[in-house]
Order: C-alpha cells, then sequence, then structure tokens
C-alpha cells in the first residue's frame, strides 16, 4: 500500500499550493521539469528547487513539452512541463500532440488566469483546455486550491497508466501561492499492469512453435512496459528475429544477427509466416501489417496492453491484451513447455535483406564534396559509444540515417514520428540529456551521450532550444545535414513534375546558432572532415552543432530507388478498405 | 464572363488548382506565403505562372503570421499555404493572432482524405475541428469541381463584416485533379456595401458631443480596416478633439500631429475626458476595459464598431452605433456642422497630465558612459532617425513599453503587434509580410521601400528566428532589432517585484546578431552606448538594400523600474485588479 511520508518544509517553511505540486510529482521519481520562464508558475518553480529538483529551460512552448516528452522516454518516468495557458497552449499543441501520440507519460501543468479577470466577452472559448482536450488522455481544471493534491495524483495516473499519453492540468495561476493546511504528502497508488489471457497464450505459443519463419516487431510499448530483459532472453531461447521501431528499438542489440530496424529491414517483413507484434501501433509506418509488405498469408499475433489498439488496419489471428513484458514472459513458459527449439540466427532476414544491404553499400563514399549523407551515418556509427541515445528529426536524413544507424541500447532511440512534426528533435534530445544526466547521477556512472542528426529546415523551427541545453549545462552533438532544401519535398516536386519550387532555403551558417549560446559550432564541407569533427564533438564538454553541407542532389534517388527507401509509403497506395477486405473474406 | 485560363489537358478541362486561381485572381492576390510545397506544388505552379510572388516561411504559425502582415499593410487579402497533419498544430498561434487582430486571411490547408486516412488515426479525422472555434470560417472542400465556390465564400468570410481568419481545407489529390467545367460561369464577386449608421443614434452621439467639455476619440483597428482616415483628420481638425489609437488604428492621423497621441503613452490621461467615442476598437484589458480607474465613472461612452456583438463589451454603453466607422465619423461630422457645434478648447490637459511622464521618460533615456545601455535610451535611438514612411512592428514586453515611450506612428497601416492574443515572437513574421507588402509596393511605384522596423526582446526574437531566412531569400527591407536584456525581462522583474529572487528567467546576453550572420543578413551589435547612434544610422541606411540584425545589449535590470513607477508604463494593467463584476455595478 501506499506509503505516507512526511512533508518536506518549503521555502518559507510553510505549504503552498506550489509545494503541494512539487511534493505530489516528486513522488513519481520526478528529478527535472521543463519550464518556460516563469511567473505563473514561479511559487511551484520555487518548491521544485526546494526539493532540489532540476528545471530545463524552454523557448517555446512546444519546445518545453518535447523535453519533458523526451526526458520520460529515457528516464522511463513521468515528464513534467510548465506552461501558460492563454498565450501558452497554442503554441504547444505540436508538442502535446506528438508527446501523445508517442505514448509518453507527459503531465502537462498550465497555469490560468483566476476567473475574475476572465472577459464575458472574450474571443475565445473560456477554457483554454478545449484546445486540447480531443488530443490528449485526459485534461481538467483544478476547482480549488485544496484539491490540489488530488488532482496532481489524477493527473500522473491518467498519464502513466493504461497506454501512456499526456495528462493536461489547468491550474488557476493563484492556487500555487495559496497557504494550504499543513497535512501529510501522500504517495502514488500502486499499479501492477494487466497480465495476459492464458487461454490467449497458449493460442499465440501453439503458431509459434509451429512458424518456419516467425518474426517479433518491437514497438515502442515494449519499452513502455520495459519488455527488454525478457524480450533478450526469448530471443535467446528461440532464435527470432526482433525486428524494433521508434521507443522500441535496440532491446536487441542490432547487430543483424537477431536484432534488426525496422526501417532497415522492412524488405524481409514479408517473408515471415508467423508476426509477434508487441506494443506497436499497425500505422502507415508498418505497412498497415498487409500486403504488399508482408505476407497475406502471415498469422499475426498482437500483444498490446490497450484493448482498442489490436485490429489496427487489418485481422489479427491472436489477440492479446497485456502488458508487454508479462505477456513475452508468459509466451517463453509456453514455449519451453512445448519443447520449442532454437533453429538459430534467422539468415532468411539477411537474405531478404541482401539486395538493399548491397546498394546501400555501393552509395556515397565520395571522397570529394559535396558530402553524401551516408558519410554521416558511417562516420557516425564509427565514433559513436555503444550506450548513445540517437534522436532523429527531418526526412530525407533520416531516411539516410536508417540505412546504417545500429541501436545498440534501448531506450536509445527516439525520433519525431508517429506525429511528424519537423524539429521537434532538438527539444526531446535536450531532454533526454536531462534524462541521461538524472539517471547518472542515480548510478554514479557517465551520462549516456545524446546524438541529433537532423536536416536543415527542421533545424529551424526550435533552434533556440541551445539556450535551454546551455543554461541547464547539457552535453547534445548535433549534426545538421544541411542540403539547402525542403529536401524531401524538392525531390518529390522533381520526380513528379521535373522542376521543384519553394523549396530551395540555401546552405546557410547553422553552426553560428551554436556559437551564439556558448556552446561550439563547426561547417563541415568535405567528406574527410566529418569524422574529426564528430570526434571533437564527442570529446568536448558542452554540446556542439556540425553544419555538414550534404549533396543538394542526394536525396532524388531516394524517391527513386526503393532499395534505398528505409522510409518507404509509395507501395501502400491502395486504400487500406481494399487491403482490408480480401483479409476479411 | 469566358474563362481566361488555358484549358489543361482537354479543352474543358481545368484542374483544381486552376479553379482555384480563377476566384484568387478576383481578389488582386499578388503575394501569397507557403512553407515548402508539395502538398500545394499545383497551386504554387499555377501561382507562378500569375507572376505570383511567393514568399517562404519556416514554421506554419510564420506562415501564417506572415500573410497577416501583408493584410495589414496592404488591407488585402493575405494567403497563406499549409498543411494539415503536421502544419495546423504549428499554425494555431499564427491563426489565432491573426483572428484576434481582424486581419483577413485566408489559410489553405492540404489535408488527407479518404482512402489515405486510417479509421485510427491519432487525431479526429477532421483535423479541422482543432481551428474550428478560433476563426470565422472553417470548411472542408467537399468536391474538386466546388472548389472556386468555397474559395470565394471563404475569402467573402474573410474580407466582409469584421475581417478575420477563414480556413479551407482541401483534400490531398484536389488540386492536381482535373474536372469538367462550363464556359462563361465567373462572375465577379458580389460587392456588399458597408452598413450606414442609424440616424438616430448619430443624433444623440452628436447631441453628447456637442455638450461635451473635453471629448476624446479611441481609434482601433475598426477605424483602420474601415478606412477612416481622412474623414477623423477632418473630423478632429474641425472640432479640435484629441484622437487617442492603438493596434492598427495608430498613424490614421499622424502622431505628429498635437491632437493625436498613441493610447499607451497617453493612457495616463484620459480620466479628464467627460465623453469618450469609442472607433472600432475593442473594449479589453489593453484599453482598461472602459472603466474607472483609467476612465472617469461618469464619462459618456460612445461606442462605433461594425460588429453589434462588440458593443458594449465590460461596461454600458450610453450611444451604440453599427456601422462602418468611417461612415459613422463622416455623418457625425454632418451632423455637429448642423448643430454649429464649434470647436473645443485646445485639450491641453493631455499635455498638462503627461508631463510628469514625458519627463520622467526623458531622464531615463541616459545611458551611462560605458554602459550598460539603457533600453530607453535605446528606443530613443531607434526612434531618432525613423524614417516618416515607416512600417513599425513591435514585440516582445518591456521592449514595447519602452518603445512606446517614444515612438510616433505617422504613417497608415503602419503599426503591428503580437496583441491582442499577445504571442511572444510572431511579430518577426508580420514584419516579414509588411516588407513584402514594402518591396511589393516599391516596385510598383518605382520607388525605394519603406523600411519595415521590428523591434524585438531577445526571449521573443528565439520563437521564430529563422524567418530571417525567407526575409534575405526574398530581398525584404526588414530591420530586426533585438533589446537584447539577457531574460524574460518582464517575468523576471515581476518575481524580484513579488518574492524579492529570480527563478528560470536569465536567458544570457546571447549573440543574436549570428543569426542574421548564419542567414547572410548584414548583422550588427553594439553594447556601447556610444556607439548605439551610429549603429542605427548605419541600419537605417542599409536596409533598403535587405534584411538587417542589430542586436543591441541593454541593460538586464533597467525593467525593475517598469514595475515599480507607474510613470514608465505605457502597458499598465496592474491598477486594474478589480474584476469587472465589481466595477460594472455604476
Amino acid at each position: 500500500m501506499a506509503g505516507k511520508k512526511k512533508s518536506q518544509s518549503g521555502r518559507t517553511n510553510r505549504r503552498n499550493g506550489g509545494d503541494v505540486i512539487a511534493a505530489a510529482l516528486k513522488s513519481y521519481g520526478v528529478k527535472t521539469v521543463a519550464c518556460l520562464s516563469g511567473t505563473a508558475h514561479t511559487h511551484l518553480l520555487f518548491a521544485f528547487e526546494n526539493r532540489d529538483m532540476g528545471i530545463v529551460s524552454g523557448r517555446h512552448e512546444t519546445a518545453t513539452i518535447a523535453v519533458a516528452d523526451g526526458y520520460a522516454r529515457v528516464a522511463g518516468r513521468l515528464g513534467v512541463a510548465l506552461i501558460k495557458a492563454d498565450q501558452g497552449l497554442p503554441n504547444a499543441m505540436s508538442g502535446i500532440i506528438t508527446a501523445n501520440q508517442a505514448c509518453t507519460p507527459v503531465v502537462v501543468l498550465v497555469s490560468q488566469l483566476p476567473d475574475p479577470k476572465r472577459e464575458a466577452a472574450d474571443e475565445w472559448p473560456n477554457d483554454w483546455l478545449d484546445i486540447v482536450k480531443p488530443y490528449v488522455k485526459w485534461a481538467r481544471s483544478v476547482p480549488t486550491a485544496d484539491r490540489l493534491e488530488e488532482f496532481v495524483h489524477a493527473a500522473a495516473r491518467q498519464a502513466l497508466t493504461g497506454r501512456p499519453g499526456v495528462a493536461v492540468l489547468g491550474i488557476p495561476q493563484h492556487f500555487e501561492a495559496a497557504a494550504l493546511d499543513e497535512g501529510e504528502f501522500s504517495s502514488p497508488p500502486p499499479t501492477v499492469p494487466p497480465a495476459p489471457n492464458a487461454d490467449a497464450i497458449e493460442q499465440a505459443a501453439d503458431i509459434l512453435a509451429k512458424a518456419k519463419r516467425p518474426m517479433i516487431l518491437s514497438g515502442t510499448g515494449a519499452t513502455l512496459s520495459g519488455a527488454g530483459p525478457a524480450l533478450r532472453k526469448f530471443v535467446k531461447a528461440f532464435g527470432f528475429p526482433v525486428l524494433g521501431n521508434a521507443l522500441g528499438r535496440g532491446h536487441v542489440p542490432e547487430d543483424l544477427v537477431h536484432g534488426f530496424s525496422w526501417p532497415l529491414a522492412q524488405v524481409a517483413a514479408k517473408e515471415a509466416d508467423v508476426v509477434l507484434v508487441c506494443g506497436m501501433r499497425l500505422t502507415e509506418r508498418m505497412g498497415y501489417g498487409l500486403a504488399p509488405r508482408f505476407s497475406a498469408k502471415a498469422k499475426f499475433i498482437q500483444i498490446d496492453v490497450a484493448a482498442e489498439e489490436i485490429g489496427r488496419n487489418r485481422m489479427v489471428d491472436v489477440p492479446i491484451v497485456g502488458d508487454v513484458a508479462l505477456s513475452i514472459e508468459a509466451l517463453h513458459k509456453a514455449l519451453k513447455k512445448r519443447k520449442v527449439k532454437n533453429p538459430g540466427p534467422p539468415a532468411w532476414v539477411n537474405k531478404a535483406m541482401k539486395v538493399r544491404l548491397a546498394r546501400i553499400a555501393e552509395l556515397g563514399h565520395e571522397d570529394k564534396a559535396p558530402v553524401h549523407p551516408y558519410r554521416i551515418a558511417r562516420d557516425l556509427m564509427d565514433v559513436m559509444p555503444k550506450d548513445a541515445i540517437y534522436v532523429g528529426d527531418g526526412a530525407d536524413i533520416q531516411n539516410w540515417m536508417h540505412a546504417i544507424l545500429r541501436i545498440r541500447t534501448a531506450p536509445g532511440f527516439m525520433d519525431h514520428y508517429p506525429l511528424g512534426s519537423m524539429g521537434i528533435g532538438t527539444p526531446l534530445a535536450v531532454g533526454a540529456a536531462a534524462a541521461a544526466r538524472d539517471l547518472a547521477a542515480e548510478t554514479g556512472t557517465n551520462p549516456r551521450p545524446v546524438v541529433l542528426v537532423t536536416g536543415d529546415g527542421a533545424f529551424g523551427f526550435y533552434a533556440a532550444e541551445f539556450n535551454g541545453a546551455a543554461l541547464a549545462d547539457l552535453k547534445i552533438v548535433c549534426i545538421i545535414s544541411n542540403d539547402g532544401a525542403w529536401g524531401t519535398e524538392k525531390h518529390g516536386q522533381l520526380n513528379a513534375v521535373g522542376k521543384s519550387i519553394n523549396c530551395e532555403l540555401g546552405q546557410w551558417d547553422y553552426h553560428l546558432i551554436g556559437q551564439m549560446f556558448g556552446g561550439r559550432g563547426e561547417k563541415v564541407e568535405q567528406p574527410a572532415g566529418v569524422k574529426p569533427a564528430l570526434k571533437r564533438a564527442f570529446a568536448a564538454d558542452t554540446f556542439s552543432v556540425i553544419n555538414v553541407l550534404t549533396d543538394p542532389m542526394a536525396g532524388l534517388v531516394r524517391k527513386q530507388d526503393p532499395r534505398v527507401q528505409t522510409i518507404a509509403f509509395e507501395d501502400l497506395v491502395s486504400s487500406l478498405k481494399t487491403h482490408h477486405t480480401p483479409d476479411v473474406a | 464572363m469566358a474563362a481566361k485560363t488555358k484549358p489543361n489537358r482537354r479543352p474543358n478541362q481545368m484542374t483544381g488548382a486552376q479553379l482555384m486561381m480563377r476566384a484568387l485572381k478576383k481578389y488582386d492576390l499578388t503575394t501569397a506565403f507557403c512553407l515548402a510545397g508539395t502538398a500545394h506544388g499545383h497551386l504554387l505552379v499555377e501561382m507562378a505562372k500569375e507572376k505570383i510572388t511567393i514568399i517562404p516561411g519556416r514554421n506554419e504559425s510564420a506562415t501564417v503570421g506572415a500573410a497577416d502582415g501583408y493584410a495589414r499593410v496592404t488591407g488585402k487579402l493575405g494567403v497563406a499555404l499549409i498543411n494539415a497533419e503536421h502544419g495546423l498544430p504549428n499554425a494555431m498561434t499564427g491563426i489565432l493572432t491573426a483572428h484576434g487582430a481582424c486581419s483577413p486571411v485566408l489559410v489553405l490547408l492540404t489535408m488527407p482524405y479518404g482512402n489515405r486516412a486510417d479509421a485510427q488515426g491519432g487525431y479526429p479525422s477532421n483535423v479541422l475541428e482543432m481551428v474550428s472555434p478560433f476563426v470565422k470560417y472553417c470548411q472542408l472542400v467537399p468536391d474538386v469541381d466546388r472548389l472556386q465556390e468555397y474559395v470565394e465564400v471563404a475569402v467573402r468570410h474573410c474580407t466582409s463584416g469584421r475581417p478575420g481568419v477563414a480556413v479551407l481545407g482541401i483534400p490531398n489529390g484536389f488540386q492536381g485533379a482535373a474536372i469538367e467545367y462550363a464556359e462563361g460561369v465567373n462572375p465577379d464577386p458580389t460587392h456588399v456595401p458597408q452598413p450606414e449608421p442609424d440616424t438616430e443614434a448619430i443624433a444623440e452621439a452628436a447631441l453628447l458631443l456637442s455638450k461635451a467639455k473635453r471629448p476624446l476619440i479611441l481609434a482601433g483597428s475598426g477605424a483602420t480596416l474601415s478606412g477612416a482616415g481622412s474623414a477623423l483628420k477632418k473630423f478632429i481638425k474641425a472640432y479640435n478633439i484629441p484622437v487617442f489609437a492603438n493596434a492598427l488604428g495608430r498613424g490614421l492621423v499622424p502622431e505628429d500631429n498635437v491632437l493625436s497621441y498613441s493610447w499607451p503613452l497617453a493612457n495616463l490621461t484620459p480620466a479628464a475626458a467627460d465623453v469618450v467615442v469609442v472607433l472600432g476598437m475593442r473594449l479589453t484589458q489593453r484599453m482598461a476595459y472602459g472603466l474607472a480607474p483609467r476612465f472617469d465613472r461618469k464619462a459618456k461612452f460612445i461606442q462605433i464598431d461594425i460588429e453589434p456583438e462588440e458593443i458594449g463589451r465590460n461596461r454600458p454603453i450610453h450611444v451604440g452605433v453599427v456601422s462602418d466607422a468611417r461612415r459613422a465619423v463622416e455623418m457625425l461630422h454632418k451632423a455637429l456642422r448642423k448643430m454649429k457645434v464649434k470647436p473645443k478648447a485646445d485639450p491641453s490637459w493631455i499635455r498638462k497630465a503627461l508631463k510628469p511622464r514625458l519627463d520622467r521618460i526623458g531622464e531615463l533615456a541616459k545611458s551611462p558612459a560605458g554602459g550598460p545601455i539603457q533600453p530607453i535610451d535605446m528606443a530613443r535611438a531607434i526612434t531618432a532617425y525613423m524614417p516618416k514612411t515607416t512600417i513599425y512592428a513591435g514585440d516582445g514586453a518591456d521592449t514595447q513599453n519602452w518603445m512606446h515611450g517614444f515612438l510616433q506612428v505617422r504613417a497608415e497601416r503602419s503599426f503591428l503587434d503580437h496583441y491582442p492574443v499577445g504571442c511572444m515572437g510572431t511579430a518577426l513574421p508580420l514584419a516579414v509580410g509588411a516588407a513584402a507588402a514594402s518591396k511589393e509596393e516599391a516596385e510598383k511605384n518605382g520607388t525605394k521601400p519603406r523600411p519595415v522596423v521590428l523591434v524585438t526582446g531577445d526571449g521573443a526574437f528565439g520563437f521564430y528566428c529563422a524567418e530571417i531566412n525567407a526575409a534575405v531569400m526574398a530581398g525584404l527591407p526588414l530591420m530586426v532589432v533585438i533589446c537584447n536584456d539577457g531574460c524574460w525581462g518582464t517575468e523576471k522583474h515581476g518575481q524580484i517585484v513579488q518574492l524579492g529572487e529570480v527563478i528560470n528567467c536569465e536567458l544570457g546576453h546571447n549573440d543574436y546578431q549570428l543569426i542574421g550572420q548564419a542567414f547572410g543578413a548584414m548583422s550588427l551589435k553594439v553594447d556601447d552606448p556610444a556607439k548605439l547612434d551610429a549603429t542605427m544610422k548605419r541600419a537605417y541606411r542599409a536596409v533598403s538594400d535587405g534584411p538587417v540584425v542589430v542586436n543591441i545589449l541593454v541593460d538586464g535590470e533597467a525593467g525593475l523600474v517598469r514595475k515599480k513607477d507607474p510613470l514608465v508604463q505605457t502597458i499598465a494593467f496592474s491598477d486594474l485588479k478589480v474584476s469587472q463584476a465589481a466595477q460594472y455595478d455604476f
């Protein structure tokens, strides 16, 4: 049962609304919060400071949410962001939707004008939370100051349990200063994740036991449930290949023996006869789980903590509602009982990837400028430590990176998907670095390094967030693949109509933005310059912005050659309806 | 009238994009704002054929903001092209800002529709729901062959009555689709005359004004939107009535005219007025709700607005006139003439009441030798060399407070800021749109462009700083001045006053001019008061050739006096603590 702990005295030795909120949040293990500026949350900020909790400063509300999002993805705990309602929430929309779609547990504390300051004739709906309600798990306002604690716990529970997501808590700004009666701070109620249905596990085990070419897809849900150890044991015992996507990457190191990334290895998916989907949405990015990406005859087993998720876009043979870790453990037992043997590494996956890997190996070895994006990817893999946290942004550059990038530690990959809002990788990286530092402090180790690879177009959205990194003394290695254009749009136009319009940006000196905020900035124009610049950045004790001028025309081949399309949807033109019908019949 | 556009593929076929252009051309479209392109590729190609200037954006709120700035300066429709899935959440701030400012802006939103939509999509499948509560008009075009009609209806909503934002959702694929069209069906848009004031209401208002000893006119954006400038100038001159202007209403009567003041500067004085005419302005907090203590409780209020719902916001109104602002001023003038009303006494009460404020501002507008530069000294230097025709854009919080102390707007449609929504940073894209308008006007007239001067804070500058890229690419006459106090100034000093210490408000005096340099703009930094004036002169000389970024390092502690001394509070609301409910009881 929930333990009780004594009130920690506030700065003025009395308990105000801010103390109540900070103590409640601290009970979830939160050590760092994100906040844009201050006054509407001043009392709360002091309450955090009194509890030795860190504050990372944001320069845009969406970025402030994304810092909390990145923090939560890496720390595996609640992310907390502080913004205000009237001018802040409209700015925060992209950040809130990004976090909610990525299933990140984030509580957004929104300070609101007190009621007497509201105008009856206001242009906007009286309740600013209306703007965000349809896009989050939960959004409520605290009705009275003495109910702050209850509402903070409710918000945290909403964010953390079931399928995690965003909870927005509106707080009339004077509540944080309100003096409250002495009382005890309570701890969060414990929650036990749901175990899978035993019959479903048996059915799934029967199918897996007979499978010739089984494949596991590991999504964000696998990471959120802490399924890494169970998954590694499972793969070791039975030899299954695991294709990871999003935050689900890296549980089994992507050494192309048992561990693969979905973007690279998706060409092998159609060979699988049984697919075990672990905490992953069968969206467009996953080919909807349908042909042509998968075999129309493949059997699907889907494990998800959210029952509604099972059966998205296709029929599922064995649905398992439950925690991914518990479900994998149960499956493991069931397969052991059936004496299923380990056939050794799944060579069929590598065979299916052969043409793709050969094409990738051919490309991008030029010694002369302009730099090919593969150069960045290859040199980064040489230099990046195994435990690095990789943050991806942009469009074309991620396509290139996926070909070479191997994630070897989970959680070790995050990006702007599934929403895909350009630029949000920058604040995600800031939050990731804050989490890496908190975790390292707890274990007495060095923080895992954080690498951000982004495009020049994407970089423009939240470039000022390096100020937050500088103020919080966080180290990030940021690499901009600067092709001087909205690359994927430009090449899309060139491919479709033979010319490009309104997509050129110019290959500008983005590295100056690193210097501007007191960090490092360097420009790389020659292929040979990439690796030394990366080495310098990893060795430095501050953040670096490496501006690599990449080939403006490199993106065209991506539009034309499916072998290099690691982000691919051009072949999914048939409608979902058309796909769906034959499967039903 | 026959269609002028060349037929595509078959004689009677047009693409959706061509249909859209057929509609847009009726509204004198010459410039549009667009982030990147493919979702609007077909429309962009049609625009290029028609020699429409396309100004790029780097954030959707900035793209909409630039269209807003363009609309505010030109009085024409602003057109912004973005996409829905990733774009609309980013665009919310820009859309709310434009709508709050009554800017006629059409947002064309490409969106996934039909077979590509996942039944379990991460959002409601109609993303327009996100924005529909915040705009005048928001519809999804149901079929390709209705594109022209929907564009025309959307524009009518933007531009008529009280202007605002219309959002049109265009399913991906519609712009490139070819449809059969009927020859000869392209009528001009219906001309809708603006509503005239009720004659009895005008008579009542005239009676109040005839008896007034110290009448005062408050001119807001609505006065400018109705083109009331020359009528207003004649009226105040004839009867010696002072006018205080706010937002886009500024510059309607040049602020170097003895009868013309900016509201922020003159807001200490209206309590002496006995009759107040509110002309196309919302009585919001910025206007102290039209209530005491800023106004006299006994003052009589006449409010003229095209939007009947606006009349009586936050306070009772003695005479409400639903009308176009220009027509109402003309008819009031006529009525007073008929009543043989004599000009009012010289409004020396304003000058008298303002003197302590102007003296105090003058005192503070001096920097100690060697620095740091005082922000109010910065405001002096920026305005000292500012040409009369300058278009001024204001952003930040403390920064604007200081600028209002010196700024005189001397031309119509030449003041823009981030209010009434007040989202930090949005004035940079507004200024980009204003500069696009200025450049276009100059090219048309063969003159040098009017400079556009944005004065912003360092905190505010961070939001959309990549828009300098657009300004450089389009060669715009834009000067960006950053009043760099190294912090979220107004928040920091608020904390100091309230609690005596600061948390999470320091940003550091960063080298923001490097952003200008990164994008190839002329970039200057100054921290020495002795070089301040020379730097500003240099920036004004250079701006007609392209963007200039000036990073002025100012005293990080200077904001404190603003919190403490009402004499320097040109943006003031700390004395408006009482709720409307309490004040309403007259």
